[in-house]
């Protein structure tokens, strides 16, 4: 009986994944040579596009499994920067500016550059996720992520399911929604950038019944929804991605595959 | 009496609450369990190439073709902050760019 008891607790555990598919080196799923190649070919068609600044999405699971609306699990913005290596070696290539998932249950975050090589590393397929701000949007990007606010602006309390009205929580998605507002309206304060938020942003509604939703929260604390009200919404690379065009904010969005490039 | 009725319903439950969820199930759960162990791999392949950055500066001039000529660098980790409680304030108007 107790064995019953134990299975069917275990089964609620491993059926409810806390990590949101946004983690830092995440577990490799492709092979790294096939990898750091699709790295390279989104950064090379980053900079054919003459792009300093752009907001990256990767595919971290099967989408076939993800919420309905959503597609990508984990979204950054690549800088263009010049690289020093520890020979003295320069170079030019891009870097992803992400916020990552950590810790035992997953509910505090960090902010870390990386290569496209290793954003790509924790991929579920090759399906990237592309948004080229405006020109004028790139430069003030730029601004704010080479200044403070760009970690001020950061909370490390994760929720997967992170409310982007609201400074309880926060996501990667959250995060460059917030840096992306704090560009925007030239603001590093954030009640402004939320009260912004609210009233011009329409996040993506995750269909969350109050079962689910009671369970999701006793399984881990990262899947909370107490910073919600009757309805989950959350910050998503396709509800920012409709933000920006909805604003003429974007100059491009599309997906990247290893074959071709698609109107996104 | 109940206890077999329970087991049920979170099985049920369980396996009903996936898919509206981040999925992954019984499958990526095994694989968090030797996310370490692979990370540990994925950053000794980075390295292997014998480069590891020092530096990373945003390029901020505009204008002219951009080529990338760098190669796969380690990690730089940025400090954390507190988190910011928000106080009402009145928004701006809708986003527009000058």
């Amino acid at each position: 009986m107790y064995r019953l008891i134990i299975a069917a607790v275990l089964s609620l555990c491993l059926v409810l994944p806390a990590d949101a598919g946004s983690s830092e080196a995440g577990a490799p799923q492709l092979p790294a040579a096939e990898v750091a190649a699709f790295a390279n070919r989104v950064q090379q068609d980053l900079a054919a596009r003459g792009a300093r600044v752009a907001i990256v999405s990767r595919m971290g699971r099967d989408p076939r499994v993800m919420p309905k609306g959503v597609r990508y699990t984990h979204v950054s913005f690549w800088v263009f920067s010049q690289i020093t290596d520890a020979n003295g070696r320069k170079g030019t290539e891009y870097r992803a500016y992400n916020l990552y998932q950590i810790g035992a249950n997953g509910t505090r975050s960090h902010l870390v550059q990386d290569s496209p090589a290793d954003f790509f590393a924790g991929a579920y397929n090759f399906d990237a996720g592309v948004i080229i701000p405006d020109a004028r949007l790139q430069a003030k990007l730029l601004k704010v992520i080479a200044s403070p606010t760009y970690a001020k602006l950061h909370n490390p309390r994760y929720s997967v399911l992170a409310n982007p009205n609201t400074t309880q929580f926060q996501n990667c998605t959250e995060h460059t929604l917030d840096v992306l507002m704090a560009a925007v309206y030239g603001t590093s304060d954030i009640a402004q950038i939320k009260a912004n938020t609210a009233a011009h942003f329409t996040p993506q509604v995750i269909a969350v019944g109050g079962v689910k939703r009671a369970l999701a929260g006793a399984t881990s604390a990262a899947l909370t929804t107490v910073d919600h009200g009757a309805q989950v919404e959350t910050a998503t690379f396709e509800s920012i991605a409709r933000f920006m065009k909805a604003n003429d904010l974007a100059a491009r969005v599309y997906r990247v595959t290893p074959d071709a490039v698609y109107k996104f | 009496m109940y206890i077999p009725f329970l087991c049920a319903t979170a099985l049920v439950i369980g396996g009903a609450a996936a898919p509206a969820l981040a999925g992954g199930s019984a499958q990526h759960s095994a694989a968090a369990v030797d996310h370490s162990a692979q990370a540990a791999g994925h950053s000794a392949a980075a390295v292997a190439s014998g480069v590891a950055t020092v530096l990373a500066v945003p390029l901020l001039v505009t204008g002219g073709a951009l080529m990338i000529t760098g190669a796969a660098l380690a990690d730089v980790s940025r400090p954390v902050s507190a988190p910011k409680t928000a106080r009402r304030v009145a928004p701006n108007a809708a986003p527009h760019l000058d």
